[in-house]
């Protein structure tokens, strides 16, 4: 034999052996059962072949043939056997595997499957349908009655139904149902099952049962949750709208239907922008886009929105966005409500306000002017007075057209348009002292109808338009003649081209919302003057400012400033109240709003007594803290044959009165003096003496003797800067009235 | 010259490869099957070089035949200490 095929054979019975020792070591351990069987009998049987052959080759054994033979054949068979047993244990643990997979999964999505053989009545259940009705696993129980009692009473007919439909006729069937566990857990299933047929026989059903109570009570949370919002969102007093991210409305509440006039398929058709007002729709895009790309936090604004019929509806508008996962807005849910009261409120405020601080404006003016008044009224008075007085002593003297006597008739025409600058102070600021009366206001037009006629340039119409019923108001004549003289001169300096003037009366009731309005007005009945002209018009601006003094937009050195203010200051004084509109191009309209008086007209008192003769013999007391004013008086008064008493003060006049042998008939006193004042003065002396009669003069009253420019009753009163005339007619006329 | 026991033999082996081409599928699941479907191959060469041993080159292939048995051995050894050593149970 060789040796090589000896060395070969010898490799092949250590080899093994090797084996051998590697499965004796412990190799193969945890291989158990028929692999490891197989293993063992393959490695011997080729040990046997191995020492066989080494035997053969080596030692010249003979072939032991019967026990070869089956070596030979035995050998490819246990391989085999050993590739079987492997490639079934790979079955096998597969199968557990997948088992143990299904296992896991039913408890996991908590489904239990279980089969009825119909033929034995017998039922199988997984683990998991064992842990659905808390049986323990593996229970010795009657599975079918077990599993029917845990349904609710109400629900078992229906289920016991399904069973028997599947056993008797393989009626598939799925249903959910209440259900009670072994340990009295409340529980919703779903069960589920199919008959299996062999042979065109019912032999099985097989089914599986699912614990879906978490899905039931998450179903009835949303629903409930779904119920609370549809309740919320169709109940809720402000409007209510989804609105999807290119801005079409999804869904909207009855509110928000309500409130633009809409219907809801009408709102589906649209979107937010065609329902946004045209100047807002800009700015409401950008603030929503910009919230929807997570740009900005909050999306709250202020808008229009236009309403089916047109109309606009100032809305509050805030939004919360639902967004995806990117967080990107998905839709919105926006709660709108109406603001538009507020906002009416808010501009009624603002007007209100405005007119406030006009008002307040015109009271500060009006105060500087009235104290400004007093001196100034005081040294015009003793101006005028002496002028007259020297004017008196020179023409005696001098020829008349002596150019001292002219030059100190200039100075007296000057202090007279101060007096008159002062006296427009005084009306524009309501402190001037009315003389009103009841009178007709297309009487007082008609009288001053040709001189207004005179007043406008032949280029301008002047047309009246007088309403035939009008109504009385109650108003200083002179006042009501400066209101219209006004009105028409400012109206004719703005048609400088020509144009038309209408002046238009009639009656009119001023409301409460009227009144709630305009803060000047009051409610009632009223006579309406309208003066309209077709001039160059006012911008906003100026119409904001039109009442104010000095407010002009005349030349320099052609207008005061004073002439509207001055109107205001008249109508306001009377209770009235003035409006104006204006339009740059087309004109401008005033409106004279006087309140209306059920009485008969009266005649001017001023003109009952325009005749009478200055001079006389009484006694006057004259009270006046200037000493130029009093000297004044005193030298005019003595003039015309009075006997005059001076007293500087009101406490000095008492004294002179009581100690007068004869009686003072005629007090003129200065309302404001230091100390008593001459209201207190004349009603001290009238007490101590009946049948004294009282003339007041002031430049200003502060009150004293009229309220809100309205002389009080029974009181006569002389108006600083006065005339040595004007002194001696109201003497007279005080001294000469009937008791 | 044919005998009978190898002509068995070697059918019988014939048959395993059959079924090992038949559950080729399965087999790469098997640890180191690689080692151990050599160790089967080189015994498969064996068993035919033992049929072929009687017509032709009876000593060379004899040889070659017992080099297969042996080679079949060593592999299947290996096969053993990888498929069913410790790091196959730590595996």
């Amino acid at each position: 034999m060789s040796p090589l095929l000896t060395g070969v054979d010898i490799l092949a019975l250590l080899a093994g052996l090797t084996t051998v020792v590697l499965l004796l070591r412990g190799s193969g351990k945890h291989v158990r059962g028929n692999i490891k069987l197989a293993f063992w009998a393959l490695v011997l049987v080729t040990l046997y072949r191995h020492a066989s052959n080494v035997l053969e080759s080596s030692l010249n054994v003979g072939r032991l043939d019967q026990i070869e033979d089956l070596i030979e054949i035995l050998e490819p068979v246990l391989w085999g056997a050993f590739f079987y047993t492997f490639f079934q244990s790979l079955v096998e643990q597969s199968l557990r595997d997948s088992e143990a997979l299904l296992g896991e999964t039913q408890r996991l999505t908590k489904v239990g499957g279980w089969e009825y053989d119909v033929l034995t009545g017998h039922m199988t259940w997984t683990d998991e349908v064992y842990r659905i009705h808390e049986f323990p696993v593996g229970a010795g129980i009657d599975h079918l009655r077990a599993s029917l009692a845990c349904y609710h009473p109400d629900d078992r007919p229906r289920a016991e139904r399904a069973f028997r439909a599947a056993v008797e006729r393989g009626e598939p069937y799925d249903l959910e149902a209440r259900f009670t566990t072994a340990k009295h857990h409340e529980r919703w299933i779903r069960t589920t099952a199919r008959a299996v047929r062999e042979d065109n026989q019912i032999v099985r059903v097989v089914g599986n049962i699912m614990d879906v109570t978490q899905r039931k009570h998450a179903e009835a949370a949303l629903r409930n949750s779904e119920e609370r919002f549809r309740g919320i969102f169709e109940n809720a007093g402000v409007g209510m709208a989804q609105v999807a991210s290119d801005g079409r409305f999804l869904m909207v509440n009855q509110e928000l239907s309500k409130m633009l006039g809409y219907t809801r398929e009408e709102f589906q058709q649209r979107s937010h922008d065609e329902l946004t007002h045209p100047d807002d729709r800009a700015r409401d895009r950008a603030q929503r886009q910009a919230y929807l790309s997570g740009e900005t936090s909050e999306f709250s604004i202020e808008k229009r929105m236009l309403r089916k019929d047109g109309t606009a509806l100032w809305v509050h508008l805030t939004a919360v966005a639902v967004r995806d996962s990117s967080g990107r807005g998905k839709y919105t849910i926006s709660v709108i409500q109406d603001i538009s009261q507020r906002k009416r409120a808010e501009e009624e405020r603002f007007k209100l306000e405005a007119q406030l601080r006009q008002s307040q404006k015109m009271e500060a003016v009006g105060q500087l002017a009235g104290g400004v008044a007093h001196d100034f009224n005081n040294i015009l008075t003793t101006i005028l007075g002496n002028i007259e007085l020297s004017m008196d002593a020179l023409r005696a003297m001098l020829p008349e057209d002596d150019p001292v006597l002219q030059e100190l008739q200039q100075v007296g025409q000057a202090a007279e348009r101060a007096a008159t600058l002062t006296r427009r102070l005084l009306v524009f600021s309501r402190r001037d002292v009315a003389h009103p009366v009841v009178l007709d206001l297309n009487r007082t037009l008609t009288d001053m109808e040709e001189m207004l006629r005179r007043l406008i340039s032949e280029d301008i119409t002047l047309q009246f338009v007088r309403a035939p019923d009008l109504e009385h108001v109650r108003v200083d004549i002179g006042q009501i003649e400066q209101v219209i003289m006004n009105l028409v001169v400012n109206a004719r300096d703005a048609m400088a081209n020509g144009g038309c003037l209408m002046l238009e009366t009639s009656n009119v009731v001023l409301d409460a919302s009227y009144v709630n309005a305009h803060a000047d007005a009051r409610p009632g009945p009223h006579v309406l003057l309208r003066v309209s002209d077709t001039g160059h018009g006012m911008d906003a601006e100026t119409l904001e400012r039109i009442f104010e003094p000095f407010f002009t937009t005349k030349a320099s050195g052609t207008g005061t400033g004073l002439g509207l203010a001055t109107v205001h200051g008249i109508v306001t004084q009377v209770g009235g109240h003035i409006t104006a509109y204006s339009e740059p191009g087309v004109g401008s309209t005033f409106n004279v709003y006087l309140p209306a008086v059920r009485a008969p007209t009266e005649v001017s008192p001023a003109a009952a007594h325009a005749d009478h003769s200055p001079g006389g013999s009484e006694t006057v007391l004259v009270c006046e803290d200037d000493e130029t004013v009093r000297r004044l008086a005193t030298q005019i008064l003595r003039s015309a044959g009075y006997t005059v008493l001076t007293a500087a003060s009101g406490e000095q006049a008492l004294r002179l009165a009581a100690d007068q042998p004869n009686p003072v008939q005629l007090l003129i006193t200065d309302v404001i003096l230091p100390g008593m004042n001459g209201k207190a003065l004349a009603n001290t002396l009238a007490a101590r003496q009946s049948g004294l009669r009282t003339l007041f003069m002031s430049g200003y009253t502060a009150n004293v003797i009229a309220h809100h420019g309205v002389l009080d009753d029974g009181l006569e009163f002389l108006q600083k800067p006065f005339t040595r005339r004007r002194l001696l007619d109201h003497v007279r006329k005080v001294l000469d009235q009937v008791r | 010259m044919l005998e009978e026991r190898e002509v068995v033999a070697l059918l019988l082996t014939v048959g395993v490869l059959v079924f090992l081409l038949v559950n080729r599928a399965r087999i790469h699941r098997l640890p180191s099957s690689g080692l151990l479907v050599a160790s089967f191959g080189v015994l498969f060469v064996g068993r035919l070089l033992t049929v072929l041993e009687g017509f032709l080159y009876r000593d060379l292939l004899d040889l070659v035949e017992h080099v297969c048995y042996a080679g079949s051995a060593v592999l299947l050894a290996v096969w053993c200490r990888r498929a069913f050593g410790k790091e196959a149970a730590s595996r």
